[in-house]
């Protein structure tokens, strides 16, 4: 039995006994998702709000062409400031903008003129994510305004709706999403290996008659179980919020199907990235205290440098999720730097597997090889 | 010649199950074991005895496979642990000094799934669990979680768990280390009972008078070195009180004089020497 995949089952049997009875394996799996998605909903809305009125920020480049003029009054009426007006569309267009908005109006006889938006979007610096949701609130606010004075009429379509809104999201802003959640299962996949050393479970489980890629492959398994788990309680609500239309992200959201399987399927393959890399650091590590003290090493640096992409203007994110196989190969296919997106998908593949394959060789060789690490020390 | 070997040497009646042939394993880049040599034979209890830190886990993991010697060899039951190293697994079980139980697993859970790991099918497996709670004393707290289990309850788990698929060979690592008097006694009972009668034991251990009470045959290693191989009564007769416990501190300090180690503390060469029977 132990010599088939059937031992691997055994090995998962009893694993998903020992995890479905942690308490905080079962907050983290279900709870945890459930409390970051409303926060990711709605923060980006309460920047977008706080933004509205200030719009000095540099790059973010308002320009409004032909017939503005009564635009541009409504708008200042409001509160809000354009530093660009009329010609400034081909100024948006030659220079490395982060975020652009061209704004026309059309006068139609009598009625009211009719505002017509373009988002432009370029680079991909955080500071475009922070003027992406202040733009979002320019035009909520300049929506209010119009309604209120009935002096134009302004047909505002949410960003995140628009095309290039949705690649925006699709590129910048859901890794995030995805990467958040599951960030919580590598704690997870660390602890299935450094928990047994703790416990000093692992003497007793090494000297079964099973070989190491079974044990490794079934730890790999229960912890893809648990963060797949994850995915899906997060993929859930957003769904819901795309499918039912509903207020989000300081707009509204219109993702189809299509982009829903996209998502699904860079969660699990940076879920597998994260389980890989937390089996190999609890391999590593003497100790949970200590696996948990290497894990932190690599991530809160990423996180740190998340921060501060978010916070700083003209730093690029990916110097940060670089770190991370899948989500690198992707932006520096999205930034042009591995050429076509083609060789980016291939390389999306291809480098994490190489990695993850590395990191679980590793793990398994650290499992056999009874150095310190594995085995407490005591003679 | 050690005792042992006067047993082999009788021929046809003993056979060698556990050889360790001048083992040598550093940890960490420290020498742990240098040069460790000895048998054991089926029916008989080895007693591998010594200080804290003289070698005897570390001897006991490569007896187990979880370690693999710098140099020497080792075979159980006439296979090489590294050569075979699931082969030998499959003929011994281990019972560790900490139970090293999954404290959220009832016993009855933890038991079948080590049956299960050794290829028992679901029903041979929980029967045999059932069958090793009545033979430990243990079947009321079957479906009770680990982490509530006393020391003592916990530790027969474990051996349980050494025997659920009935291995020749047991490797004992300070059983009773951490129990109280009446649950060692319980132990101790166990080991000499018929469940253990073929079986090839070798039980690490510091405490003299668990030796003396169990073990046919006495290992004494001291920084990773064996000291004295023979019988208890051959060891004793060394020393002209006649005492094993004498005998045995005397192979120390000659160990301690050759230089290889550090001579014995006062401490150590005191009453309290290796502890008593039942003390942590």
């Amino acid at each position: 039995m132990t010599d088939t995949p059937a031992g691997i089952a055994t090995i998962l049997r009893r694993e998903l006994m020992d995890i479905g009875r942690q308490r905080w394996v079962r907050i983290s799996t279900l709870l945890q998702p459930l409390l970051f998605v409303p926060l990711f909903f709605g923060l980006p809305g309460l920047i977008a709000q706080r933004s509205a009125t200030d719009l000095s920020h540099g790059s973010v480049v308002v320009a409004v062409q032909g017939g503005a003029e009564p635009v541009r009054q409504a708008l200042e009426s409001g509160g809000i400031t354009i530093r660009e007006t009329r010609d400034a569309a081909a100024a948006v267009l030659g220079r490395k903008a982060d975020v652009g908005m061209v704004v026309s109006t059309t006068l139609r006889g009598k009625r009211a003129p009719e505002l017509n938006v373009e988002v432009l979007l370029l680079g991909a610096s955080g500071k475009s994510v922070l003027a992406f949701f202040r733009v979002q609130g320019v035009l909520n606010r300049a929506t209010a305004v119009a309604e209120r004075r009935r002096e134009v009429n302004i047909h505002t379509t949410d960003l995140v709706r628009s095309p290039a809104g949705r690649r925006f999201f699709a590129a910048s802003v859901l890794p995030v999403y995805v990467w958040f959640p599951l960030s919580v299962m590598l704690g997870f996949s660390v602890s299935t290996l450094a928990s047994e050393k703790d416990g000093r479970t692992l003497e007793s489980l090494l000297v079964l008659p099973y070989r190491p890629w079974q044990v490794i492959a079934a730890k790999w398994g229960v912890s893809m179980l648990a963060a797949l788990t994850v995915a899906a309680v997060s993929l859930l609500p957003f769904a819901v919020v795309s499918v039912l239309d509903l207020p989000a992200l300081g707009g509204r959201l219109s993702f189809g199907w299509a982009e829903l399987s996209s998502l699904s399927i860079a969660m699990f393959a940076v879920a597998a990235f994260t389980v890989s890399a937390g089996l190999a650091v609890g391999a590593w590590g003497t100790s949970a205290r200590e696996a948990s003290s290497l894990s932190a090493s690599i991530y809160i640096p990423a996180g740190v440098m998340s921060v501060i992409f978010l916070v700083v203007p003209d730093i690029s994110p990916a110097p940060a999720l670089l770190a991370v196989p899948v989500l690198g190969p992707m932006i520096l296919a999205r930034e042009g730097i591995l050429g076509p997106l083609g060789i980016g998908a291939i390389l999306s593949v291809l480098l994490p597997t190489i990695v993850y394959s590395t990191l679980l060789v590793e793990a398994a060789r650290r499992l056999t090889s009874g150095e310190r690490a594995i085995l407490r020390p005591q003679t | 010649m050690s005792g042992i070997a006067q047993l082999l040497d009788r021929g046809g009646q003993y056979r060698a199950v556990i050889e360790v042939v001048d083992v040598r394993r550093s940890l960490g880049g420290k020498p742990v074991l240098r040069g460790v040599g000895f048998l054991a034979v089926p029916g008989l209890i080895t007693g591998l005895l010594g200080p804290n830190g003289a070698g005897k886990t570390t001897t006991l993991r490569l007896i187990a496979t979880l370690l693999r010697p710098d140099s020497g060899s080792v075979r159980v039951c006439g296979l090489d642990t590294v050569a075979n190293s699931r082969e030998v697994r499959r003929s011994i079980g281990l019972l560790t000094e900490d139970p090293g139980l999954y404290d959220r697993l009832t016993c009855r859970e933890q038991l079948v799934f080590a049956a299960r790991s050794f290829g028992l099918s679901s029903a041979v497996a929980r029967r045999r669990v059932e069958e090793l709670a009545e033979l430990l004393s243990f079947h009321d707290r079957l479906d009770s979680k680990a982490a509530v289990l006393s020391k003592g309850t916990r530790q027969k788990i474990a051996l349980a768990r050494a025997l659920v698929h009935d291995p020749p060979v047991l490797l004992l690592d300070e059983p009773t280390a951490s129990l109280d008097v009446s649950a060692a006694a319980a132990v101790h009972d166990l080991l000499t009972g018929s469940a253990f009668a073929h079986k090839t034991v070798l039980l690490s251990t510091h405490i003299l008078t668990e030796v003396q009470l169990l073990c046919r045959n006495v290992v004494g290693i001291t920084a990773g070195r064996v000291v004295v191989e023979g019988s208890v009564e051959d060891i004793a007769r060394r020393h002209v009180t006649g005492e094993f416990r004498l005998a045995f501190l005397d192979a120390l300090k000659d160990e301690a004089l050759a230089g290889t180690m550090d001579p014995p503390s006062a401490a150590l060469l005191g009453e309290g020497a290796f502890g008593h029977e039942g003390s942590a």
